[in-house]
């Protein structure tokens, strides 16, 4: 992959959603156009991963030829390449999903072109290297996540759109509102030039308020510890298949966000960090023990799902942490970083994986309140294989993907002593595995409840479902078996971020690229002398 | 839906004078203000009240196309422009410009700067137009 085709994540979903527009009354070419792209889609992530990763290359585009402080920069480096792989593989599977298990209605009017929008929004946040694009690619991708809101409507779920439209203006207004007051402190967007002058300390100490600030944004969009709340209300209302998407890409985008943000461009910044590192750890301590304790007491497969996420998101702000937080080794420092990576790779999958087998056991029980269903073990056998996989590769047991994750940001929490959150996250680690023993000995061991829902006329057909989910279930069995392969290119990933230099570099150019202390080499001589000489040797030649 | 007469021939003034401006603002725009968003602002008020004076069949009947199409339309323009760049091996959206000298009538000839950003700018047209139209429509049907 040549460094300008990078800008293929943005135009492949835009085509796609520009094509399905046009398709919009040929349900069936729709969906083959939508497949195609996002086939497509897989392939080109795949691509650049194979490109990026031997060497830790960083492909950079600069659009419309504008050099880079000035214009807008697109970039993958290992971390995008990653994220973009695993988010488009998370797409397809939905994609199916969505394809085989809605009726004619919730699939009808403009839902194709929304999902591919969606999907332009999370890859373009993935490559961009620009700020204020960044904003732009988050408002995409919440514009086609209020519409698909409103596929299949219930009024629940329009009460609750409601919410989360208002708490997502919020949120978009305050991003903008700091942007501006970042640019007008440092005087440009870009993220490498901004890192750069992180890295050459010459951030204003005013500035250090307004990019503290920054947490409340991303945390809002993340939800972590105090702006959670909008959530678990939200997500349980809508249609399992959406629930899935969501929960795979977009709290994940904003946990990509901070990661790139909080440990590539001001990681190396003292007086940012002294700041931001104690929220992000302690906030991290009660998002993932709070969230899980809301999942133990819930009582709906999709309830205890959502609130999951949250529990799961303290895994990763734990990573990013320990990573800037004060007195810590390097090496230390980067296994958290690619620890965080690591479970956000494995979250996307999973937690979508287990969404979608959410949505199919309401399609065999006809509900999803786990008093109401039972026996599901019987009916659905390879439905109950699947989950099981997924489920317990979130709690975390030994040869699947959860474990690897969490056994990395313990360890990089054991070695530089934070103690209580490492209590924390092992605690959840069990509660976790509690409550999706739940979900199974209610939902699929226990027997048949009889006389309720469990028997609906028809035998749904849910294999076009099932492919969504074996799909995911592969891709997470791998990253549990080939554990070691997917953390060498994550603490490849690590290592660029905890020293940005390269990006910078690849960016920005040589010679605008600081040099941090440890890289102080004698100067060189100046080529500007040579060329001198040559000049008066040749003038005296004459 | 109740218009008076005074809008009625009012709007056959306003919405031809407001089209042609939209068109003027749209090749102004390049390097001073104006451009593709502004004038599909304008374009969309001009046909707002024809809209308004005349009914909402009437303006379907003036528009060759339902204006969903206009978005999508105009959608493919701005990621055509950008992808004729990128075919010949540049960064998407990189811009060729050059001048046009145009005649005009009292001797000098003018110099007219074109890039084929203005495509991209037609096409923000378009959409601007079209989502402004299609809103306006659906919101003031429900009201209806």
């Amino acid at each position: 992959m040549t460094q300008h085709q990078i800008v293929l994540f943005v135009v492949l979903p835009m085509a796609a959603g520009i094509a399905t527009t046009f398709l919009h009354r040929y349900r069936k070419a729709q969906r083959w156009v939508g497949a195609g792209f996002l086939i497509a889609n897989i392939v080109f992530a795949c691509k650049a991963l194979a490109t990026v990763v031997p060497n830790g290359d960083i492909l950079v585009s600069q659009m419309g030829n504008w050099p880079a402080p000035f214009g807008i920069t697109i970039a993958v480096d290992t971390l995008s390449a990653l994220m973009l792989t695993m988010a488009s593989i998370v797409c397809f599977s939905v994609f199916l999903y969505c394809v085989f298990q809605f009726d004619r209605d919730q699939q009808g009017g403009f839902f194709h072109p929304m999902f591919h929008l969606l999907i332009l929004g999370v890859q373009w946040s993935f490559i961009t290297g620009d700020f204020f694009n960044l904003f732009v690619a988050f408002e995409i991708m919440l514009m086609a996540s209020y519409a698909i809101f409103c596929v299949g409507t219930s009024r629940k779920q329009m009460k609750q759109a409601y919410k989360y439209v208002l708490l997502n203006l919020v949120g978009s207004t305050m991003f903008v509102t700091l942007l501006g007051l970042i640019y007008g402190q440092l005087g440009t967007l870009n993220m490498a030039d901004i890192t750069r002058l992180a890295m050459s300390d010459q951030l204003p100490k005013s500035s250090i308020p307004v990019i503290a600030m920054m947490v409340l944004v991303f945390g809002g969009k993340t939800a972590i510890f105090p702006l959670w709340y909008w959530l678990p209300d939200t997500y349980h209302t809508l249609p399992s298949a959406i629930g899935g998407l969501f929960a795979g890409l977009l709290t994940k985008v904003g946990a990509y966000v901070m990661i790139r943000v909080f440990v590539m461009m001001f990681g190396t910044s003292q007086a940012i960090t002294d700041v931001v590192a104690p929220i992000l750890l302690v906030s991290a301590g009660i998002t993932m023990f709070l969230g899980v304790l809301g999942a133990v007491s819930m009582h709906t497969v999709r309830r205890i799902l959502s609130i999951h996420i949250i529990s799961q998101v303290g895994y990763m702000l734990m990573g990013m942490g320990l990573a800037i937080a004060t007195g810590i080794a390097s090496d230390i420092k980067e296994m958290a970083v690619a620890g965080a990576i690591f479970f956000i790779m494995h979250n996307m999958v999973v937690k979508c994986c287990l969404f979608l087998c959410g949505g199919l056991m309401v399609e065999h029980a006809g509900d999803d309140n786990l008093e109401k269903i039972g026996g599901l073990l019987k009916r659905a056998p390879w439905l109950a294989t699947l989950f099981m996989i997924a489920a317990l590769s979130l709690a975390g047991l030994p040869p699947l993907s959860g474990f690897f994750g969490k056994w990395v940001l313990l360890s990089a929490g054991f070695q530089s002593q934070h103690y209580v959150v490492v209590f924390f996250a092992v605690l959840t680690s069990l509660f976790t595995l509690l409550s999706m023993l739940k979900i199974w000995s209610y939902g699929f061991w226990s027997p048949s409840m009889g006389k309720h829902v469990d028997k609906p006329e028809r035998r749904p057909t849910t294999v076009g479902g099932m492919w969504g989910i074996a799909i995911l279930v592969i891709v997470a069995l791998s990253m549990g078996l080939g554990a070691q392969k997917y953390y060498t290119m994550c603490s490849m990933a690590a290592k660029s971020l905890i020293d940005p230099t390269n990006y910078v570099k690849a960016v920005l150019g040589e010679q605008n690229t600081p040099k941090l202390a440890i890289n102080d080499m004698l100067p060189e001589t100046s080529p500007k002398k040579l060329v001198i000489k040559s000049d008066s040797y040749e003038t005296s030649g004459h | 839906m109740c218009t008076s007469v005074i809008l009625k021939v009012g709007a056959r003034l306003i919405v031809p004078l407001s089209l042609v401006f939209a068109v003027y603002i749209y090749f102004k725009g390049h390097q001073t203000p104006g451009g593709g968003f502004v004038a599909g602002l304008v374009a969309s008020v001009a046909l707002i009240v024809h809209r308004m004076s005349f009914g909402s069949d009437s303006l379907r009947r003036m528009l060759p196309i339902s204006e969903r199409y206009f978005i999508a339309i105009g959608l493919t323009l701005a990621l055509g422009t950008g992808f004729i760049a990128f075919v010949l091996g540049l960064p998407f959206f990189t811009s060729a410009h050059g001048y046009l000298h145009l005649p005009t009538t009292i001797g000098a000839s003018y110099d007219f700067e074109w890039a084929s950003v203005m495509a991209f700018d037609l096409g923000v047209f378009m959409v601007v137009t079209g989502v402004v139209v299609g809103m306006i429509d659906v919101l003031s049907k429900e009201i209806q």
